[in-house]
């Protein structure tokens, strides 16, 4: 036998070795600019004032934040967005979920006509739900008046989230009535079997046996549409454009005083304030949630 | 004997593997490993050795034949290219179907032009500019929103020495947008003008023969043509926050009003100021003579209900004289007017919109750059421009006083009427955040909120606040 010297640190670690460059790479397109942007919310960049620099101001942006009404009520219009429309998702999704389960005929063609909406880009959902909302040329507004009904100010400043979670649940009430389907799908039968050999009704069976079977994968989508909501910005810039205080959610916020105002910084410190906040409030929901 | 010793001395075999890994393995690692380099060694020579010898762009490459020798020799003449970043818009498309040839016969150079939304343009370009990564020699850019970026276009005041351009052949209102701190850094490339534009088949229909020249006039005029469903005399544009801003800024400024003092303190909350928003309001709630879902109509959809014939008149941009002319989407084709808006005390002072052509610093082709700008906005090109229905946006005054596009187009006698009255916009990098404070606050006016003093009031603050950190109260 031939001894190597030194080989066998090689040969032990040869495959961390092979995805090395991978990792380094990887890491240096999401470290640096994570680094990087976090770095520059803590100066006064203004991108109209190249002259001025950079100058480190600290904690100023982020103290500056914890006091502007503007961001406290995009932080507002975020949250209440998110509650409804998680709510109103997942609420129509079980039940959407809870026919589809009953295999009536016709129900597979029914289901893939509820997937439609999931396949469209939160930009052309934007577009579509502009074009429906728009008083002159409104479909919505045309039945609603042909049967003797008012139709509201959709994107008035009164009416403008319940139009978003309107347009937001039409996207992804399919996603959550997937998920919930497949739960169901995958049910043991011998609790509810012993159910029915109990004599427990439907709406028995549904409560206290399907539901509580259920309750996992109903958490899992409320998490996985609360994440997903949170980062609510396509429709809603096409709709409104965040024009309005009460469709100005986060993510427009923060676009809004980068591009618009180019006040990069302060662009910067709200996108991590936005981020430490949600986090926070998720990590207390799932807490609550899971109780 | 321990049994660990036993163990050991009963199975040397176990005993020499564990010590050190089994020569067939380490010759396999040695083998893969060896590959694997003499792969990239070889593949590295390869490409290095197979790379075509470098060529400039335009460079011929012509081979001389001696007795013996075959030599290849590379001669190279640069061609000029140069890079635009355009503007999605009839304009656009007309300047450079009209002028590509022109301009490349004439300073052989080629314009490749990549045209953009106004959105695109405005939400990528901040960014490739700040990272001196922008791949444009000319950039297409809204005046009015070009202080934010002005320190990164270079100023040409050497080529306009160079070329003797002459800067009084533009509208002096225009010049506004292209300047910083005292320095040229653009020139004006599309004009806007704020007009009165009108259906004018509605108001015949009613007995008036001409626009209003004062608000009082809107007024009368409104109340005579307005006929609910089917017509309503006006329609705002409360979707987009430039739109009933500017509404708003039409009547204060024409009516002797100010935006701010020589200290740029904000007087939009002045008496005439209050007495702008109250005008609007009023329009809106108390005589109803504004369409009532204006608070939701985009610029877009404004002009629909104007084109439609639904409504009897707004104020806009050219742009929407332009396409009320089109029979695809108009019903008033032909029966359209354009004026200067009315004003108390100068009908049609507002400030000018636009928008102008740019260089970026980092461009290593400036020169090549500015001879395109100058050259698109020569007045034959201007005029021809029109002529060929592209937008009735001319930045020569010679261009807006031409008498044949005023015989041909009965838009162009408003529109030089309004240029000659017209002001230079705000030009400082904190308008865009202004403009979007008071749209809020007039939101609230008209929604009833707030009062047409109270909205101003609180803008006002707002603005002074915005103004005074940026330091222009120091």
């Amino acid at each position: 036998m031939i001894p190597l010297r030194g080989f066998g640190f090689v040969e032990r670690h040869l495959a961390s070795l092979f995805i090395l460059p991978y990792i380094v790479i990887a890491n240096i397109f999401g470290i640096f600019p994570l680094a990087y942007s976090m770095y520059v919310s803590l100066t006064e960049y203004n991108l109209a004032r190249p002259h001025l620099g950079m100058p480190f101001v600290g904690m100023a942006n982020y103290i500056i934040l914890l006091g502007d009404p503007n961001f406290q009520n995009s932080i507002m219009v975020t949250f209440t967005i998110v509650a409804g429309a998680v709510f109103v998702q997942v609420l129509a999704g079980l039940v959407l979920a809870l026919l589809l389960n009953l295999n009536l005929k016709g129900a597979g063609f029914v289901k893939i006509l509820l997937l439609l909406p999931m396949m469209v880009t939160p930009s052309v959902t934007g577009i579509i739900w502009r074009i429906l909302y728009t008083p002159t040329v409104s479909p919505i507004n045309y039945y609603l008046q042909t049967i003797g009904l008012i139709p509201p100010r959709w994107l008035s400043s009164d009416f403008v989230i319940p139009s978003i979670i309107i347009a937001d649940s039409w996207q992804w009430t399919p996603f959550v009535m997937l998920i919930l389907l497949a739960g169901l799908q995958n049910l043991p039968p011998e609790p509810i079997e012993a159910a029915k050999i109990d004599g427990a009704s439907r709406w028995q069976m549904l409560r206290y046996v399907t539901l509580p079977l259920l309750k996992p994968i109903i958490l899992t989508a409320i998490v996985l549409r609360t994440i997903g909501a949170f980062k609510i910005f396509d429709m809603v810039f096409i709709l409104t454009r965040g024009a309005l205080p009460s469709s100005e959610v986060a993510s427009i916020f923060v676009v809004k005083r980068l591009l618009d105002f180019y006040y990069v910084g302060y662009s910067a410190a709200s996108s991590y304030l936005f981020a430490i906040i949600i986090m926070v409030i998720s990590i207390l929901y799932i807490w609550v949630l899971r109780r | 004997m321990k049994k660990s010793e036993k163990k050991e001395s009963e199975d040397p075999e176990q005993n020499a593997e564990r010590a050190d890994p089994p020569e067939k393995d380490r010759r396999g690692y040695l083998k893969t490993v060896g590959a694997l380099v003499a792969g990239l060694a070889v593949g590295g020579a390869a490409a290095w050795l197979g790379k075509p010898a470098e060529r400039l762009p335009g460079a011929t490459v012509t081979e001389r034949v001696t007795e013996t020798v075959t030599e290849t020799v590379t001669t190279t003449t640069a061609a000029k290219e140069i890079s635009v970043l355009g503007v999605d818009c009839e304009q656009t498309r007309k300047i450079l179907d009209i002028t590509r040839e022109s301009f490349e016969k004439e300073f052989g150079i080629t314009v490749n032009m990549e045209i953009s939304g106004t959105g695109e343009i405005m939400t990528k370009l901040p960014t490739m500019l700040a990272a001196a990564a922008c791949p444009y020699d000319v950039i297409v850019y809204p005046g009015d929103s070009a202080p934010g970026l002005a320190e990164y276009f270079r100023p040409i005041d050497d080529f306009i020495e160079k070329y003797d351009v002459r800067l009084d052949e533009f509208v002096p209102a225009l010049m506004g947008y292209v300047k910083f701190k005292d320095q040229i850094i653009g020139l004006p490339w599309r004009s806007d003008f704020f007009l009165h534009v009108y259906n004018e088949e509605a108001y015949e229909n009613v007995g008036i023969e001409k626009p209003a020249e004062t608000w009082s006039e809107f007024l009368e005029n409104a109340l005579q043509v307005n006929d609910p469903p089917n017509m309503y005399a006006f329609a705002a544009q409360g979707k987009d926050f430039w739109g009933i801003t500017q509404e708003f800024f039409a009547y204060l400024l024409s009516s002797g009003g100010e935006m701010f003092d020589e200290n740029m303190m904000p007087m939009i909350n002045s008496d005439i100021g209050v007495e702008a928003l109250t005008y609007y309001v009023d329009l809106f709630h108390v005589h109803k003579v504004t369409h009532p879902e204006s608070m939701a109509l985009g610029y877009m959809e404004k002009l629909f209900e104007l084109i439609g014939g639904r409504v009897a008149s707004i104020f806009e941009w050219p742009w929407s004289w332009t396409e009320a002319q089109n029979p695809e989407k108009s019903v008033i084709v032909g029966k359209c007017g354009g004026w200067t808006v009315p004003g108390n005390v100068i009908p049609g002072r507002m400030f000018a919109g636009g928008w102008g052509t740019f260089i970026p610093k980092e461009s290593k082709k400036a020169e090549e750059a500015f001879q395109w700008c100058n050259w698109i906005t020569q007045p034959k090109w201007e005029k021809e421009v029109v002529m060929r229905k592209g937008d009735t946006c001319p930045v020569r005054i010679a261009t807006l006083n031409d008498p044949e596009l005023a015989a041909e187009f009965k838009v162009f006698e408003g529109l030089s009427k309004s240029s000659s009255v017209c002001i230079q916009g705000p030009n400082f990098p904190e308008w865009n955040e202004c403009r979007q404070i008071l749209f809020r606050y007039m939101h609230d006016a008209y929604d009833e909120k707030l009062t047409p003093k109270e909205t101003l009031d609180k803008a006002a603050e707002e603005w002074h606040d915005v103004l005074e950190k940026a330091g222009y109260y120091a």
